[in-house]
């Protein structure tokens, strides 16, 4: 933890150029969206598996909070991936370096372009909201602390086994062996170039997905009379139950579009993101906590997260596949019947 | 006091002291000794080139490079020597190519080659390409590729151990003492053989190209214990110093057609070297120099000179020559001579590639030094008796090859032929013989030295007396000198050093890092040497390469053609004694350029 | 004109933690480096003062410090550059034990340079000249030209000590390292090109490089550091020298 102060300290006093600050923003900006991510994903999963629970979250989403935290979250993603193409550029042709301030100028100034419109839009869901719906201002504090509590006592349970774990690997002697010297590892060369290759596919999809949850359609949409869900061919009062849980089964079951097109995507952006989210927190733990117990007990409990997060959020997409297939039959079967009755393929 | 033992230690880790252990690591157990860590050492500040008479560019021979040698030396140089180096130079420019010296190429590959002062092809007179380099920083690549291949050979360093004595257990010695910065606990280091490769004593004069760290301490130590120093007036004084720090400016800048301007916008040196013109040799140009500024030429009447590089002017002179210049653009200026645009840039505010830099000649290389055969063998007296297990090389040892006057690239050309002699001469040595047992007071009298200086409590600051003697130095011991000036200023120094060991106030009195202290006593060191150069150059009355008196002005082979030899007579005096110079096969005759 | 230097200062023997200390100079010229300055203190105030220094013209490496929150080296800042009344802050480089001022200890710095294998190796016998004695290897004029930028190095350690990655992990080999293996690597007469490749390849080799930028502008000799980080990271990738 010395290391991490005295990093943010000296970051703060060393008069680096803009290179310094484009790489703090992209680290902070990163750590939020994984953190963010480990929530979104266990959240959402509750609307396949625990349908109540993900009423609840939504709910918790809507308190002024997590509104804030919802344009952080826009901001660090836009930042982050405009960077990291910039990083993936520059180590693509190192020659360019000289022009990388200019970029990362670029960065900034693109990241406010993005998001002026961005933020407008969202402000105008937001003011929906508060003069449709709500009539009287409430923090929503209680909704909060509900929301992350079970995260925040998560967190301490896992970091706590994984401490355990880790304090057992420390009594095997070959786990503890000091470094001495310098060999290649192929497993780090590779996820280095995982990480941009990842970066850059990830951006386009991450780009997708915030434009149709948080600026077309918000947050307050998902419960919202009336309300399509884009990119469905569900007409307008589809969602007759105005529930959170419908929201999502319309959008993953949108007729074979929802088979294929959005679980393919969601499971795309889902591994991706995850896998480039918790390497980047394993270069920050590896980078700022020296301490070789507390070193692998982060490492291995941000490494079972990430397997928990993949499989609650692959099995989520998944499991209402054989629903959605034997309802999408049963439709078929009903509309064949209907052409027959009306006789349309007597005639 | 923690005792070392090395079958050979090596006293400082320039040039000379890395070649000297890579050759004798491969054979016995070796330890280098540097107050510095290596990279820093002062070899890394050469620039321009290394001579070899490779004859990769044009015709070249080894004999011609000898015989510019003894002639850029006045006809002091130890023909032997310069035998030796000139022959030995192309091997070991080779063998710095095979360790990975990064040396500029030709179109075919070879080692590119440029023109220096002095080198001339013997037939016709003219400058001959000789000066192998990497761009202008080959004295940075060499200490860079020896101080790699140390590492390569797993090679022993004491880094930032400043060594302050010899151990002699009678005449013989036994090893070394020395501080370690970091604690600044005393170590003794027991050895066979001892290479001393500490290098010069420039910090004597105001305005030089030397490090501060360039005090002479092993010329020093070993004078203190009975070694005669050699040819001590003969101090060269580099003509293209930056003005007004006296930074090098690299001969490579004339070597690839920059020429000397004085403050009526001529090109001065055609007067006083017509056939070569700015690639007379150091002493000829720093001497002319000298002579424009007394006589009020200097620019706008200031104390400097210009050195003109630009493509306009460089490019004029060439198509006057003949020469095809088309190749001379701003681009090859900066990578051919990258150190001087980043220096005329840092330091004088100046784009040579645009403009003149303004130049004054600075105090530069010591041609005089610890007294050695061609085996960097050192010896004791006239008679060149060996002291079985000491050795020098580098600019603290005195070969002679160089003579009265160093040429330009013969410096790293020394570093390499006598670096590796010492080397192995050190190690066949140490195979054979065995450790001179250590006196049991070993190291206690500069123990108590130290302690004296730690302690001292006068009213004069170090700084005080240092400043002192160098401007005594610099006007009284300069490029030229009189009897009636030197006189003055050898009393001066005498009080100095009186000073030194009465009246010094020092403020760190604590035992890490305390360089307070030891940079009084390398002061010390340099009034010791500054009072045996003065007292060599006031008895040497001729004229004779880089020693100009102005009360005799010629030079005398009749009476002088013979090295000095100075020896510490008692606490307070110095005897004189003559050492003939080896001839070979080039008689002494007058020389022009 | 006046000058006034706050300079980080530690004695072991007496501090138990650094502290600032002031001092004020007159009759500072503006072409005056920082080096004089410190000398000033040293030689005529307080000689208690402690930094390294040997050439004092940029060569020699020894006075990297943090000169008003930039790396740089003493010898090479002039006055100038801070106006009419110049306030500088010196510190020591950080990343490194601080041993006293600004003297700070080099043996994890130099450990990180050994750890790249910084030498020459070529076992193959060199070519042989008409008088039967070995002759130098040839290397063309562009092959020469490919490393030419990173044998300027002169291990001053400001690029790793400018390096937030180093800030943080001492065991990133750093920048200087990773120059002096690029050096090497780019080199065609080199045959450890693999054995190299493989060491960089290290967690604390390139990868940890992310490419701040810092040390590039704190480079005294001009180096595109983070390019030549760059390069190395692309060999490595791609196994070979011409990536």
């Amino acid at each position: 933890m010395t290391s991490l102060v005295l990093t943010i300290t000296e970051t703060l006093r060393y008069r680096g150029k803009l290179g310094q600050w484009a790489w703090a923003l992209h680290r902070v900006s990163g750590f939020g969206t994984v953190v963010f991510l480990i929530m979104h994903v266990i959240d959402t999963s509750w609307a396949t598996f625990y349908p109540e629970l993900y009423v609840k979250a939504v709910d918790a989403y809507k308190t002024p909070l997590f509104t804030v935290g919802e344009f952080a979250l826009v901001a660090c993603v836009v930042y982050h991936a405009l960077n990291g193409f910039r990083i993936a550029l520059f180590d693509y042709r190192p020659q360019w370096w000289r022009r990388q301030e200019d970029a990362a100028k670029l960065v900034l100034l693109g990241t406010l372009v993005l998001l002026v419109p961005a933020f407008f839009i969202m402000t105008g869901h937001v003011v929906n909201y508060y003069n449709e719906r709500v009539s009287a201002f409430d923090l929503g504090l209680e909704k909060v602390v509900e929301a992350t509590a079970p995260f925040a006592v998560g967190t301490v349970v896992v970091i706590g086994l994984a401490l355990i774990v880790s304090a057992g690997a420390s009594l095997i002697p070959a786990l503890n062996a000091p470094k001495k010297r310098l060999k290649g590892s192929k497993m780090e060369t590779f996820m280095w170039s995982f990480m941009r290759i990842s970066g850059i596919l990830i951006i386009p999809l991450v780009f997708g997905h915030l434009a149709m949850m948080h600026l077309i359609q918000g947050v307050f949409d998902i419960t919202r009379v009336g309300h399509v869900p884009v990119f469905t061919n569900l007409g307008p009062n589809m969602n007759e139950t105005l529930t959170a849980v419908n929201f999502v089964r319309l959008r993953w079951d949108t007729m074979l579009a929802g088979v294929y097109i959005w679980r393919v995507y969601d499971i795309l952006l889902l591994f991706l993101v995850t896998l480039h989210g918790f390497n980047g927190l394993r270069y920050i733990i590896n980078d700022y906590i020296h301490n070789r117990l507390v070193n692998r007990a982060l490492r291995i409990a941000s490494f079972g997260t990430m397997i928990g997060v993949i499989l609650v959020g692959a099995l989520a997409i998944l499991q209402s596949v054989p629903a959605t297939t034997a309802e999408m039959l049963s439709e078929a079967s009903r509309a064949i019947e209907m052409s027959i009755n009306s006789g349309i393929l007597v005639r | 006091m923690k005792t070392h033992q090395h079958d050979v230690i090596i006293l400082g880790a320039g040039g000379a002291g890395l070649m000297a252990a890579l050759y004798a690591s491969r054979t016995v157990r070796v330890a280098v000794i540097s107050k510095l860590y290596p990279t820093r050492s002062h070899t890394g500040a050469a620039l321009g080139g290394i001579g070899a008479a490779l004859g990769n560019e044009e015709e070249d021979h080894w004999e011609w490079h000898a015989f510019d040698t003894v002639k850029g030396g006045d006809y002091l140089t130890d023909q032997d020597a310069a035998e030796i180096l000139a022959r030995e130079a192309i091997d070991a420019v080779i063998e710095l190519e095979h360790m990975g010296l990064p040396f500029d190429r030709t179109k075919e590959g070879k080692i590119a080659q440029r023109r220096f002062g002095g080198h001339t092809n013997n037939v016709t007179g003219k400058p001959v390409r000789r000066a192998c380099h990497a761009a202008d920083r080959t004295g940075h690549m060499i200490l860079q590729t020896l101080y790699q291949q140390c590492i390569k050979n797993n090679v022993t360093f004491f880094d930032e151990f400043h060594v302050v004595d010899l151990i002699m257990n009678g005449d013989k010695p036994a090893g070394a003492v020395a501080v370690c910065l970091r604690d600044g606990s005393l170590h003794l280091f027991h050895a066979k053989a001892i290479v001393f490769a500490t290098g010069g004593w420039g910090k004597c004069w105001e305005v030089t190209s030397n490090a501060h760290s360039m005090t002479g301490d092993g010329a020093a130590i070993a004078f203190r214990n009975g070694i005669p120093l050699e040819d001590m007036e003969f101090f060269q004084f580099h003509p293209t110093g930056l003005y007004p720090t006296g930074f090098l400016i690299t001969e490579g800048v004339r070597g690839e057609g920059g020429v000397l301007i004085n403050g009526r916008g001529e090109r001065f040196m055609e007067r006083y070297a017509p056939k070569v013109k700015d690639l007379a040799s150091r002493d000829v140009i720093s001497r002319a120099i000298a002579i424009e500024l007394r006589e009020g030429r200097g620019i706008k009447g200031g104390r400097y000179l210009y050195l003109d590089l630009t493509p306009e002017t460089v490019r004029r002179y060439k198509a006057e020559a003949g020469e095809n210049a088309d190749y001379y653009t701003p681009e090859y200026i900066e990578t051919k001579l990258a150190e001087t645009c980043d220096q005329g840039r840092t330091y004088a505010g100046i784009d040579p590639v645009t403009e003149p830099l303004p130049i004054q000649p600075t105090a530069h290389y010591a041609m005089g030094g610890i007294p050695t055969n061609v085996n960097a063998e050192v010896i004791a007296d006239s008679t060149n008796r060996v002291i079985p297990g000491l050795y020098a090389a580098g600019e603290c040892a005195c070969v002679s090859v160089h003579g009265a006057n160093r040429l330009g690239t013969n410096s790293l050309v020394d570093l390499i032929v006598f670096g590796r002699r010492a080397g192995l001469r050190a190690a066949e040595y140490a195979r054979d013989a065995s450790f001179v047992s250590m006196p049991s007071d070993a190291g206690r009298k500069i123990e108590s030295e130290l302690n004296r200086i730690r302690t001292s409590n006068g009213s004069t600051r170090p700084y005080v007396l240092r400043k002192k003697m160098q401007s005594t130095m610099q006007d009284m011991v300069g490029v030229f000198r009189n009897g009636k000036d030197m006189q003055k200023a050898l009393d001066i120094i005498r009080e100095l050093r009186r000073e030194f060991a009465t009246n010094i106030r020092i403020d760190d009195r604590g035992s890490t890092f305390n360089t307070d202290v030891l940079e009084a006593w390398e002061l010390g060191c340099l009034l010791e040497l500054a009072e045996v150069t003065t007292f060599s150059a006031l008895n040497r009355t001729e004229s004779r390469g880089a020693h100009a008196r102005e009360d005799y002005e010629k030079r005398d082979d009749q009476n002088w053609l013979k090295h000095t030899l100075v020896y510490r007579n008692g606490e307070e005096g110095l005897r004189v004694d003559y050492k003939p110079v080896v001839i070979t096969q080039y008689q002494p005759k007058e020389r022009v350029y | 004109m006046q000058a006034t230097i706050r300079i980080r200062r530690f004695n072991p023997e007496k501090d138990k933690k650094p502290y600032w200390a002031t001092y004020t100079l007159q009759d500072c010229e503006p072409t005056n480096r920082v080096l004089e300055l410190l000398h000033r203190i040293k030689w005529e105030i307080d000689g208690t003062l402690t930094l390294r220094r040997s050439c004092a013209q940029g060569i020699c490496g020894s006075d990297a410090m943090r000169i008003n929150g930039r790396n740089r080296l003493a010898c090479k800042v002039l006055l100038q550059e801070f106006g009419e009344n110049p306030k500088i802050q010196v510190e020591p480089i950080l990343g490194l034990p601080v041993i006293k001022d600004l003297v700070v200890d080099m043996e994890p710095f130099f450990a990180h340079y050994r750890a790249v294998m910084p030498y020459l190796v070529n076992d193959s016998p060199p070519p042989i000249g008409p008088d039967g004695k070995p002759r130098e290897r040839l290397q063309s004029p562009e092959a020469r030209a490919r490393y030419d930028d990173t044998t300027k190095c002169i291990l001053c350690a400001a690029c790793t000590t400018s390096c937030p990655s180093f800030w943080a992990n001492g065991a990133y080999v750093g920048p200087a390292a990773i120059v002096q293996a690029h050096r090497f690597i780019f080199d065609d007469r080199d045959q450890l090109l693999q054995e190299r490749l493989d060491v960089l390849a290290d967690p604390d080799g390139v990868w940890r490089c992310r490419t701040v930028y810092n040390c590039t502008p704190a480079c005294p000799r001009g180096i595109q550091v983070t390019q030549a980080i760059g390069e190395v990271k692309r060999a490595i990738r791609a196994g070979k020298r011409d990536y």
